[in-house]
């Protein structure tokens, strides 16, 4: 990517080349006209080359700054999705799974502008004026005196393009941003507000805070439009001065600044045609500023996420035996997030082989962080988790991860056919199929729909219910013969009717299997065979109970 | 709201004024730096024809020409600054003028039609159509009408210049005029479809990471994220074809506008150049090459003015829906008592499951009913009849004897207060969102009714008490607290008739029993229908409603 930032900058920097070439061909057939000179067909040839070359070099430093956008966006989507299967079920810290796809596809696409555009113009900046002086300074050292005042070290003015053009852009992005979030908020929350019979108040103060906005605003842009001015003003004056002068010395009535020997019109005319290019770069900077400004904004997203993702592990090798349904142990685990606070605080926690626990407590006493751990999205930050007497850490994770099911709140359905639903990551297999379907008590339902197995969950002929959808999600452990289940609370959002048909089928099927479900404080709990209470990342107590 | 149309060039009308006079600055500006350069190449070949004879060159007036320099260069930038300040001042009033219009055309649509559309996704781009829209003078207006400008005052010095000459000047500026708006119809066009792909690939994504857990576990996530990211890079491919596109016919412009300035100088090289001709043509020549500053945006001017015209063609299309309910001006209306009755009232949603199976009851003023039933039973939609968000499709809902479709709305929303299951929370302080509901009420009243939802506790709390700001879109709150502060906000209603829709989501038993309870004495002598299924603790002589789908009503399939 760098190296297409590099090529777009060198191509930027040589169309201005080009273009002096250019002009230097120009002036001297101009000044052939007045007897200055004569030109032959060179002078023509170079015309016409350079005039080729500068739009060849502008549309090649347009493509470089593309691909080298278009490399960074790749690298940078790859690099999130990365983050996001690392962070796995605890993605949802970072946003809910739209906010997260929006920065993976809209946030990515915003960094566009400033790689492709601002990126190489800001080399083109230093360089050209840099380059164009150095051309000029041989011919009249009053001229090229005249262009460094007047562009008073780069550097200085760069600053000044940039806290302008900066305050500008940003003010009026981050003040039409907000209008626009208020905006939202207030159709957002149009149903509300019709109910409240109150759309008026809505409609009153989208007026008044537009109206705010707008006075705030400007006054704030014309500050920040003047300090664009004074550049505009500096790059005006500074043709201007440059012209005047060249008159002047020109008619004889100036003879300073040009090493003793009189000014020929082509000097003349190629350094006025050089002038402007001085600083155009610099107010290109100005005009694609707000590119940089939507990125840092998106680069800020995206850094949040990939900032909560865990750092990536080396894989495990060890394997254990598959005979049976492993017993599972929490030694002294504690687990304290990036933010620095603490999830888990010194948990320790038997489950014997074929045992099925619940985990209870309000929603934040870490329930969730218990699956995620065992489950090896996240590694404990101190403390040792043990399966069949093997530290999780060594164990080959795919291999793992085979034998775990996992049972959320919101059931995932892929928009997929039924049969890759349950059949997911394993080859085709109907009686594998049927079989799972039985076991999660919806072999009937799918044997009525017009394309059986093979219909599309949420399209028309195949529309699932919540629970429906939770008995996918159980089917589809049954058909991968999972032995370790780690459900988190996969009954909440469910009317009583369904729940409690659903925890029968779950308490039949989970029979050998070890079983850990976090779950709310009231729930029939009857079929597991221990009830944990965590809060605040701690064990509170533990209840034996059951058969 | 009877025109369907949002009608821009009303909205633009009302701004004609500074509308005008950026369009004036913009176009002084860019025609001041084409004059600076023009002119300068004018002055200093004229400098050197007199220069090259004493006498002559002692005669040559310099003050006029250095004055008119020194205006090219003050006009240059007040005019750009002028222009800013004033097109950006205009951009903001059109912005807020084109946001209330839209707002109270999509007031009529809430919820029905408006929910059919909606959900964020479709929001955030009525946002940024309106944004696209207010944008357009300021994006496509002013660089095209100063690059015409420019265009124009080119030919013009080319035609003081020689005559002859205006053929090759008037042909390079009109295809560099030209091409950039033929590239930006192509790329429009291919914009479209590849905005239809980005937002495929967008719910690709959402499907898979809500399952990320799943699929990572089964060993299908890297199968499924090199899918998704080849799919990815086509797309990325194609945006870079359309890019190049672009640049391309940029390079092209720039080539024709170079060869016109070529061509002329070699015409006029041919024919011979006279001594008193060779200012002009060199101000000609300059001039061609100066017009490349205001020819350069054009390409970008083409595509925001596609992009406008897209976004009014979408808006116009949502604002021209038919709204679903019509309510009539005013009614003559009995005393509100708070008596509800529902007549045989059923809503069957089409092309789906669910919806509430024809039902009959009827509350005295001051009763309490709580309706039961699995998911799908028509819990929500008999709250949305209620509300009179849908009309029933057979049957009658009346309000203390008249039929909810003969209230005006106002009067309606005053006796009827409801509470939907996902109540929206704005971006504004506690006490901002609960006056939504009453207006009048002091801070004493809003005290009391965070109590009687047990939020007291959590008021307390708050740094800054009723005016600490909630989040955007409420966050900073727990789903039960946000559901508490909403119900609080419904209860605040001077209605005689209640109907939340699982006011209990996400507590536990005891805070329902005493959100239930506060509820109860809050509510006093008004009707309650209470739609949760837990079991809710009410006072004693609450009717119970169990309501059955429309499946199991019909003897249809129902698994759960």
């Amino acid at each position: 990517m760098r190296g297409w930032t590099a090529t777009a900058a060198a191509a930027g920097t040589a169309a201005t080349l080009a273009y002096a070439v250019f002009a230097a061909a120009l002036a001297a057939i101009v000044a052939s006209w007045t007897g200055t000179g004569t030109v032959g067909r060179g002078a023509w040839i170079a015309l016409v080359l350079a005039l080729v070359a500068r739009s060849a070099l502008n549309a090649l430093r347009e493509a470089g700054g593309a691909q080298a956008s278009l490399i960074l966006r790749r690298q940078v989507r790859k690099d999130l999705l990365a983050a996001l299967e690392r962070l796995g079920p605890l993605r949802h810290r970072a946003g809910d799974d739209g906010a997260l796809a929006t920065v993976a596809v809209e946030q990515v696409d915003a960094l566009d502008g400033y790689v492709a555009r601002y990126l190489p113009q800001r080399h083109v900046a230093a360089f050209v004026p840099l380059l164009l002086w150095l051309l000029v300074l041989p011919r009249s050292w009053l001229a090229a005196l005249l262009l460094l005042a007047t562009a008073p070290l780069i550097p200085l003015f760069m600053l000044l393009v940039g806290r302008g053009a900066a305050r500008a852009s940003e003010a009026q992005a981050g003040a039409l941003g907000r209008l626009g979030a208020q905006f939202l908020d207030l159709l957002r929350g149009l149903p509300t507000l019709r109910l409240l019979g109150a759309t008026a108040r809505g409609a009153a103060r989208l007026a008044a805070s537009a109206e705010d906005y707008r006075q705030r605003m400007l006054a704030v842009l014309r500050l920040a439009f003047l300090s664009a001015a004074v550049l505009e003003l500096f790059a005006s004056i500074g043709i201007a001065l440059v012209a005047l002068y060249l008159g002047l010395a020109l008619l004889g009535r100036f003879d300073i600044g040009h090493y003793g020997v009189p000014l020929r019109l082509d000097t003349a005319l190629f350094v006025l045609l050089l002038a402007p290019e001085c600083y155009a770069p610099l107010r290109q900077l100005g005009v694609d500023y707000h590119a940089r400004a939507d990125a840092l904004a998106a680069a800020a997203a995206i850094d949040a996420i990939c900032a909560a993702a865990p750092p990536p592990r080396a894989a495990g090798t060890q394997t254990i035996s598959q005979a049976a349904a492993p017993a599972i142990e929490f030694d002294a685990v504690t687990l304290r997030h990036a933010d620095g606070r603490v999830a888990l605080q010194d948990l320790n926690l038997r489950i014997a082989a074929g045992e099925r626990v619940a985990l209870r407590g309000a929603s934040g006493a870490g329930k969730s962080t218990v699956l995620a751990l065992l489950a090896g999205f996240v590694a404990p930050t101190a403390g040792t988790i043990r399966v069949d007497g093997v530290d999780l850490a060594a164990l080959d994770r795919d291999a793992w991860w085979r034998r775990l099911a996992w049972l959320e709140q919101r059931p995932e359905c892929f928009r997929r056919p039924l049969r890759e639903n349950v059949l997911l990551g394993l080859a085709d297999d109907d009686a594998r199929l049927w079989d799972a379907l039985a076991g999660a008590g919806l072999a009937e339902l799918v044997r009525a729909l017009p394309n059986g197995a093979d219909s599309v969950p949420g399209e028309a002929d195949g529309s699932l219910s919540g629970g429906q959808l939770q008995r996918l999600a159980l089917a589809r452990a049954l058909a991968r013969e999972a032995d370790v289940w780690l459900l988190d609370e996969p009954l909440a959002h469910l009317d009583p009717a369904t729940a409690a048909a659903l925890r029968q089928r779950l308490a039949e099927a989970s029979r050998g299997r070890t079983v850990l479900i976090a779950t709310h404080s009231d729930e029939d709990l009857a079929w597991v065979d221990r009830v944990i209470e965590l809060g605040g990342g701690r064990l509170r107590e533990s209840a034996e109970q059951g058969p | 709201m009877s025109a369907p149309s949002l009608r821009l060039r009303e909205l633009l009308a009302r701004r004609a004024g500074s509308l005008a006079l950026s369009l004036l600055l913009s176009a002084l500006a860019l025609l001041a730096a084409f004059g600076l350069l023009a002119f300068s190449g004018h002055f200093i070949t004229a400098t050197a024809i007199a220069g090259g004879a004493a006498a002559s060159a002692a005669a040559f007036d310099i003050f006029r020409p250095g004055a008119t320099i020194r205006l090219f260069a003050i006009v240059r930038t007040a005019g750009r600054y002028g222009e800013r300040l004033v097109s950006h001042e205009a951009v903001l009033r059109l912005l807020a003028g084109l946001r209330q219009r839209l707002y109270a055309r999509l007031v009529a649509l809430t919820p029905e039609p408006l929910a059919r559309w909606s959900e964020g996704d479709l929001l955030q781009r009525i946002v940024g159509d309106v944004d696209a829209l207010a944008e357009a003078p300021l994006r496509a207006g002013l660089p095209l009408a100063g690059g015409a400008a420019v265009a124009g005052a080119a030919v013009l010095v080319v035609a003081a210049a020689d005559a002859n000459l205006l053929v090759p000047a008037a042909t390079g500026l009109a295809a560099a005029a030209l091409l950039p708006a033929a590239t930006a119809w192509r790329s429009r066009r291919d914009g479209e479809v590849l905005a239809r792909y980005a937002a495929q690939r967008r719910d690709a994504l959402v499907d898979a990471l809500r399952g990320l857990t799943t699929l990572s576990l089964c060993g299908a996530w890297p199968i499924w994220r090199e899918t998704w990211l080849t799919d990815d890079a086509q797309l990325l491919r194609a945006q870079f074809a359309q890019r190049l596109r672009e640049s391309l016919g940029q390079a092209l412009a720039l080539l024709l506008l170079g060869g016109a300035a070529v061509a002329l100088l070699a015409r006029a090289d041919a024919a011979g150049v006279s001594v008193a001709q060779a200012p002009w043509i060199a101000a000609a020549v300059l001039g061609l090459l100066a017009s490349w500053e205001a020819l350069a945006p054009l390409t970008a001017a083409w595509l925001a003015w596609g992009r406008a015209r897209a976004a009014l063609q979408r808006l116009d299309t949502l604002v021209a829906t038919p709204p679903l309910l019509a309510f009539p001006d005013l009614a003559a209306l009995p005393p509100a008592r708070g008596a509800l009755e529902l007549e045989a009232a059923g809503y069957r949603y089409a092309g789906r499951d669910g919806g509430l199976a024809p039902t009959t009851l009827s509350l005295a003023p001051g009763a309490r009913l709580c309706v039961r039933g699995e998911s799908g039973a028509g819990k929500s939609t008999l709250a949305a009849l209620l509300a009179r968000s849908l009309d029933p499709q057979q049957g009658r809902v009346r309000l203390d004897g008249v039929d909810l479709r003969d209230y005006d709305e106002a009067s309606l929303r005053a006796r009827v207060a409801v509470l939907f299951q996902r109540p929206h929370l704005f971006a504004a302080s506690v006490a901002e969102n609960l006056r939504i509901a009453d207006a009048t009420a002091d801070d004493a009243r809003l005290r009391a009714v965070l109590q009687a939802v047990a939020l007291d506790t959590w008021l307390a709390q708050l740094p800054q008490g009723l005016d600490t700001p909630l989040g955007e879109y409420g966050s900073g709150l727990s789903g039960g607290e946000a559901r508490r502060l909403a119900l609080a906000r419904t209860l605040l209603r001077p209605a005689v008739l209640f109907v939340l829709d699982e006011p209990y989501e996400g507590l536990d038993a005891p805070l329902r029993r005493r959100v239930a309870a506060g509820m109860d004495a809050w509510i006093g002598a008004a009707t309650l229908v209470l739609i949760s299924h837990h079991a809710v603790p009410l006072a004693e002589s609450a009717t119970t409603l169990d309501l059955q789908s429309i499946a199991t009503a019909i003897g249809g399939r129902s698994v759960s």
